[in-house]
């Protein structure tokens, strides 16, 4: 029979996780908006040939997220064991930063002029980004995993 | 957050992820649920709300992993585009066939000429391209036609030899 909480002792893989989920609660997004993740297209097949090391530059995974007029499209490549970012920022986003989130970091680069940016080397784990525009509050969007 | 720890940690070791992949998973449901605090009105749906997060976030998170899985690729079904020309071999057929197709309104017999422009194009089901060119023999005649396609082939090849 199931446990409930407070109904008996839970199995000690149900509160794994608890100090990093403690550590994801904060106020510092509520002012800004939040980009949906509205798309996610399956990127095109490559085959490892190697069951050793995995494959530099296989994509894993490509993301829309939006809000309002702007998109951001997310492509997630392997780097050996690290993961990296393309994306395209699209709308007004002139003179963009964007600031790379992570549990417990953050970092920021800025957006070509043509929407465009890189990020490489990243540990995997969670990820969001901010994309911080003049005259609009910041965007942020949905945390994903790398 | 106590409360639907279980729960979520319950959804995503459904999802058979490495441990790393479920921690992660994990993670982001937790960061997830803190952006979209401000938003949620309805306490009694929070438990649902979470379950849907898990299940989407552990889904990608299974996803991604599959695509760097190695496999051997004699296990895959055939890719439909292998047999197909490569973009050179297209190009460099296409430029065979133009040569063709000059030297083909090279030929100085008008006959010799439509009867080659038609097999070139694809129409060997016409009536005039199973005998070639119309013989003086006249149609009946398949051997008469037989010479004077190869006589055409012949002409054609020289054609094709000469500096251009």
């Amino acid at each position: 029979m199931r446990n409930r909480p407070g109904t008996g002792p839970l199995p000690t893989w149900a509160l794994e996780g608890r100090s990093s989920a403690l550590a994801a609660f904060g106020r510092g997004d509520d002012a800004a908006d939040v980009a949906r993740l509205t798309g996610e297209a399956t990127p095109t097949t490559e085959v490892l040939r190697s069951a050793g090391e995995e494959a530099d530059g296989v994509a894993v995974a490509v993301l829309r997220f939006e809000h309002g007029e702007l998109t951001m499209d997310v492509q997630v490549h392997s780097e050996g064991g690290l993961r990296a970012l393309s994306g395209l920022a699209t709308g007004e986003c002139e003179h963009a930063v964007l600031h790379v989130r992570r549990p417990g970091s953050s970092d920021s680069l800025r957006v070509g002029e043509d929407g465009r940016f890189t990020l490489s080397g990243l540990a995997r784990g969670p990820i969001s980004l901010s994309l911080s525009r003049m005259g609009h509050p910041p965007v942020v969007t949905d945390w994903f995993t790398v | 957050m106590d409360r639907h720890l279980p729960v979520v940690n319950a959804v995503a070791r459904s999802y058979g992820l490495s441990a790393p992949d479920r921690e992660d998973a994990v993670q982001t449901v937790w960061l997830t649920l803190n952006q979209h605090l401000p938003r949620l009105r309805s306490p009694e749906l929070l438990r649902a709300w979470l379950r849907r997060v898990t299940r989407d976030v552990c889904g990608r998170q299974r996803r991604q992993s599959a695509r760097l899985r190695p496999v051997d690729p004699q296990s895959l079904p055939r890719d439909a585009s292998a047999g197909a020309p490569s973009p050179e071999s297209a190009y460099l057929r296409k430029e065979e066939r133009d040569e063709l197709r000059r030297a083909v309104l090279r030929l100085t017999d008008p006959g010799e000429r439509r009867a080659a422009l038609l097999y070139l194009d694809g129409n060997a089901g016409e009536p005039l391209a199973p005998d070639g060119p119309r013989s003086a023999d006249g149609p009946g005649n398949p051997r008469a036609a037989t010479n004077q396609r190869r006589r055409m082939l012949r002409r054609l090849r020289r054609l094709l030899e000469e500096p251009t």
